[in-house]
């Protein structure tokens, strides 16, 4: 029994049409992470899920019951709101005990509660204190211990970290992948920030414009996008996109690029059951992450697929783990991932490895992926 | 813990009546007030609207007359006078008002260390009733013991400030009465606006060179555009339904000198038995309001969208 | 050059006058409340042989204490006392209850919009600028039919009906600078409308009740129009028994008495302003400027 499945759910706003057709269900215990840029309908979706937000027509389960028509009280589901909307009147403790209270919980049971999340989340030392008193991260805190009390089917986080700085964000955002291993709830989170997306999920769905782009697992995203927009949105920096052909080669495919040397080349497609034939001399764009272009060493030339090929450094921006080059391949921009030790100087010529296993093509016209 | 939670997730399930009382809840809630503003505002105007066309007098009767009663209305040379002190008054206190209010704020604005006090000071007229505001100054401006005789004692033994008994000047009494009462609060509106002014801008304009005063007619003052424009909106209102002051102060006197449409308003409908009449009157200052607000009104709406 | 020569703030001369223009216009202010101290305090004899501004040289409270009791309206001599019972009479229960049902009105407005709301809204508004004169036969009709004529009740519930738009005006503008979320979270929480107000919303209102009751209870104690139209002989509020006091033709003139009486019916919002001026101000431009 799916923790939580979405039919066919639709949104209109007289007649913008926010969510389109939407499916999709996780297993219990679950993280979900919907992912997109603002406005793609991933903050709609969740307020239907949790019911503040009536939908159109679809309907929506939750353990196996239909909610749809379900008030949002009556649904099982906490949610921690971007804003985190702590209860400024109420000290952390009050505010944690809310939800029970409201649901006619006795007090010693919403005490022993309260201390049992506090105790979890190491807020014990806040309860006195009003949520003016707190800081950004303390607050979150809260937030997610008014959540942890109510023992829900569903946890539903809104955008959590986009209010806290760089560095209490990553550590935050740790917290919240160890709590979900520890207590093996379910949750469905949105973002806009593909990292968040990549470190927290199970599976993920990629919206854009009110429709469901891709739902997968992170790592099936991440190599195998769908489309163009996927491929561009998950993946820091963002996949290159070069314009080429496809040319036969042999029995194999493979793509002409042009370096700025001036020279053509062929680099080999990856075998993938699906005949590329029909799009032999048509142009199509290559998808290739950055980390598969990257610096020659001996072994890296021995696996297959790998082509190397003299490039130009063009822009270098060193990151301190590794850097990132820019190339020039058919006149676009390229960004290729280098150790920071094998960097040529900006200018100079510089060869440079194509791994080749997990290159993508999608169709120009369409932007959907056809290899 | 589980088992508690449960029990009460299961007595949550039969709440169909439960939610659909709160769906209603927020309509019901409002339905009084909206019933009230219906009847009470937009209902009465409407009745007003219909008395304004009969022929009633001391008592309200239904036979139509059509437009006569606003025909008669600028027949009738008191209302004349009435609406004529209206574009008078309220020219003078619109004007007076947001110049005193302009250059206190300015000044004001100056880091002056005593800005709190002077500040209450400048409002707490405000705070009193117009028919208090009325008494004090009809007993400053008495010719006998007031103004006058201070300034003759003091010296200047033809000094003459006799404008409450004089007919062609007493509108020009309610006007230093309504500026006393409403211009600091025109200098509260404006300093609010001073304090919204970015200050970079002026930082700018110094590094500029540009000096204090220049700085405030051609950079801070076009910022409070829209101060002056709501300002302009809340004086006219008020000088429209201005009707206690001129009770308390000259009681639209000497005769009907003074007479603002508010006081002919009322004097026609409750006093004088002419409904018709009065209610015609209270329309047209309905139209003078609408006409002013329903722009400003609109433009409010429209922005905050 | 340093910072600090950059602060904008004349100095020197241009400073001193500044503070000259100001202190004036501070003393043109404060004249009428001086003049009608100094004459309340003055036997009539000092009156009539000095000026507006004269100290008083033989202080009496004389007729303090008899605008207070035994001043005459025609041939009525009761003095205040009883028309400043009845404008208390009015405006508590009238300010209570419109600020209560304003508090409720804003909150759903804000909090639970309906298709409608805005429609509702715009209405309401338009309440807040209509002149009172528009409406003020009709509503002595009514109150006529209702068996409220000449009474307080009556009184109350026109400055209720009347009141309604502004204070919704003031907690509708309040709540709609509280988060959305925080109703969303009480709701998911299972709390109802009822419950998110009195639980969520309510213990942060104090500011806005503050402005609000201040707001109210000045406007219903200064009002003079609906009290000269809807008020008997026993339910006068201190307005109109103020104005009538001092525009009683017969007997000896009492200027003191009149300023006395024109003090006691200033006193209570004068109190007002004096302990919660900030509150004042602030609901003065509340309900001004975002009409």
């Amino acid at each position: 029994m799916s923790a939580l499945e979405i039919r066919k759910v639709n949104k209109r706003y007289g007649s913008v049409h926010v969510l389109k057709e939407i499916d999709l269900s996780i297993e219990s215990g679950e993280f979900l992470i919907l992912v997109g840029p603002s406005g793609c309908g991933k903050s709609t979706l969740m307020n239907a899920i949790a019911g503040l937000d009536e939908i159109s027509d679809g309907s929506i389960h939750i353990g196996g019951r239909d909610v749809t028509h379900v008030g949002p009280k009556d649904r099982d589901i906490a949610m921690v709101f971007q804003s985190y909307a702590l209860y400024p009147s109420m000290n952390v403790a009050e505010n944690i005990a809310f939800g029970l209270e409201m649901r006619g919980v006795d007090k010693a049971r919403r005490a022993q509660e309260v201390a049992r999340v506090a105790k979890l989340l190491q807020i014990d030392h806040l309860l006195e204190r009003k949520p003016a008193a707190l800081s950004g991260g303390q607050r979150q805190r809260v937030a997610m211990g008014r959540a942890l009390a109510r023992q829900p089917q569903i946890y539903l986080f809104d955008e959590p970290l986009s209010n806290l700085d760089a560095k209490l964000r990553v550590e935050m955002r740790t917290e919240i992948k160890k709590l979900h291993q520890r207590l093996g709830t379910t949750i469905v989170y949105v973002t806009h920030d593909q990292i968040e997306a990549m470190t927290l999920a199970n599976r993920i769905a990629v919206m854009k414009d009110g429709v469901l782009q891709q739902f997968a697992t992170p790592q099936q995203i991440y190599d195998e996008p769908v489309n163009m927009f996927v491929a561009g949105f998950m993946g820091s920096p963002a996949m290159n996109f070069i314009r080429t052909r496809v040319v036969r080669a042999g029995s194999h495919y493979g793509v002409s690029v042009r370096n700025g040397a001036g020279r053509d080349v062929v680099l080999p497609l990856p075998e993938r059951g699906n005949g590329l034939s029909a799009w032999v001399d048509r142009e199509v764009v290559l998808g290739l992450r950055p980390e598969q272009i990257t610096h020659v060493t001996p072994h890296r030339l021995e696996r297959p697929l790998v082509t190397e090929l003299p490039c130009t450094v063009e822009v270098a921006e060193p990151t301190g783990p590794d850097t990132l080059i820019l190339i020039r391949m058919n006149d676009q921009e390229v960004a290729a991932r280098i150790e920071p030790h094998a960097q040529a100087p900006v200018g100079s010529p510089m060869p440079l490895a194509f791994d080749m296993s997990k290159a993508v093509l999608f169709d120009p016209a369409t932007q959907q992926r056809c290899h | 813990m589980a088992t508690a939670i449960d029990a009460v997730r299961a007595s949550a399930r039969d709440t169909g009546f439960r939610d659909t009382l709160q769906r209603w809840l927020p309509k019901l809630v409002l339905a009084p007030t909206a019933l009230c503003a219906l009847v009470f505002i937009y209902g009465y105007i409407g009745w007003t609207a219909l008395l304004s066309m009969t022929n009633s007098k001391m008592l309200p009767s239904y036979t139509f007359v059509g437009f006569d009663q606003y025909v008669r209305l600028f027949e009738n040379e008191r209302w004349l006078v009435a609406a004529k002190n209206l574009v008078l008054f309220g020219g003078l206190f619109i004007g007076v008002c947001l110049l005193v209010g302009v250059l206190l704020a300015v000044l004001l604005d100056q880091k002056i260390r005593s800005e709190g006090a002077l500040r209450a000071i400048y409002l707490y007229p405000m705070a009193l009733s117009f028919i208090v505001t009325g008494t004090a100054w009809k007993w400053i401006l008495d010719p006998g013991l007031g103004l006058q005789k201070l300034g003759q004692e003091l010296g200047w033994s033809s000094f003459r400030f006799d404008w409450i008994t004089d007919p062609d000047r007493a509108v020009y009494t309610l006007v230093i009465a309504a500026v006393w009462q409403s211009s600091g609060f025109v200098m509260a509106l404006f300093l609010a606006g001073l304090r919204g002014v970015d200050p970079s801008i002026v930082k700018a304009a110094q590094l500029d060179g540009a000096s204090l005063p220049r700085i405030y007619w051609r950079i801070v003052l076009p910022c409070l555009r829209p101060v002056v424009f709501s300002a302009v909106m809340i004086l006219s209102h008020i000088a429209i339904k201005s009707f206690d002051l001129v009770m308390a102060l000259t009681g639209g006197g000497p005769g009907y000198s003074s007479d603002l449409p508010a006081t002919f308003m009322y004097a026609h409908t409750f006093t004088r038995g002419q409904m018709g009449l009065g209610s015609a009157s209270a329309m047209l200052m309905l139209g003078a309001v609408l006409a002013i607000i329903v722009p400003y009104l609109y433009s409010e709406l429209r922005g905050k969208r | 050059m340093s910072l600090e020569s950059l602060s904008h703030a004349p100095r020197g001369h241009a400073r001193t006058l500044i503070h000259l223009v100001l202190i004036a216009w501070a003393g043109f202010y404060l004249l009428p409340l001086v003049v009608m101290l100094l004459t309340s305090v003055k036997p009539l004899e000092e009156i009539r042989s000095g000026t507006l501004l004269s100290l008083p040289h033989a202080l009496t409270f004389e007729p303090w204490i008899k605008a207070w009791s035994s001043a005459c309206t025609g041939a009525d001599c009761r003095g205040l006392e009883r028309f400043f019972v009845n404008s208390f009479a009015m405006a508590i229960p009238a300010v209570l209850i419109s600020t209560a049902i304003g508090a409720v009105n804003g909150y759903a407005l804000t909090k639970w919009r309906f298709k409608g709301s805005d429609l509702l809204f715009g209405l309401l508004l338009l309440g807040c600028f209509i002149p009172f004169q528009v409406v003020l036969l009709p509503m002595a009709q009514t109150l006529g039919w209702l068996g409220l004529a000449n009474t307080i009740p009556g009184l109350v519930l026109v400055h209720v009906i009347y009141g309604l738009a502004f204070t919704t005006l003031f907690f509708r503008n309040f709540y709609a600078g509280i988060p959305d979320e925080l109703i969303r979270a009480a709701q998911l929480d299972g709390a109802g409308f009822f419950t998110i107000f009195v639980r969520i919303l309510l213990p942060i209102s104090a500011p806005i009740i503050v402005v609000c009751v201040i707001w109210q209870f000045t406007q219903v104690w200064n009002d003079f129009l609906f009290g000269v139209a809807y008020s008997g002989n026993e339910t006068k509020p201190v307005t109109v028994g103020l104005n009538n006091l001092v525009n009683t033709s017969t007997g000896v003139k009492e200027y003191n008495v009149d300023m006395a009486a024109a003090l006691i019916a200033a006193l209570p919002t004068l109190v007002v302003y004096v302990l919660a001026g900030k509150y004042f101000v602030r609901g003065l431009t509340a309900g001004a400027v975002k009409g």
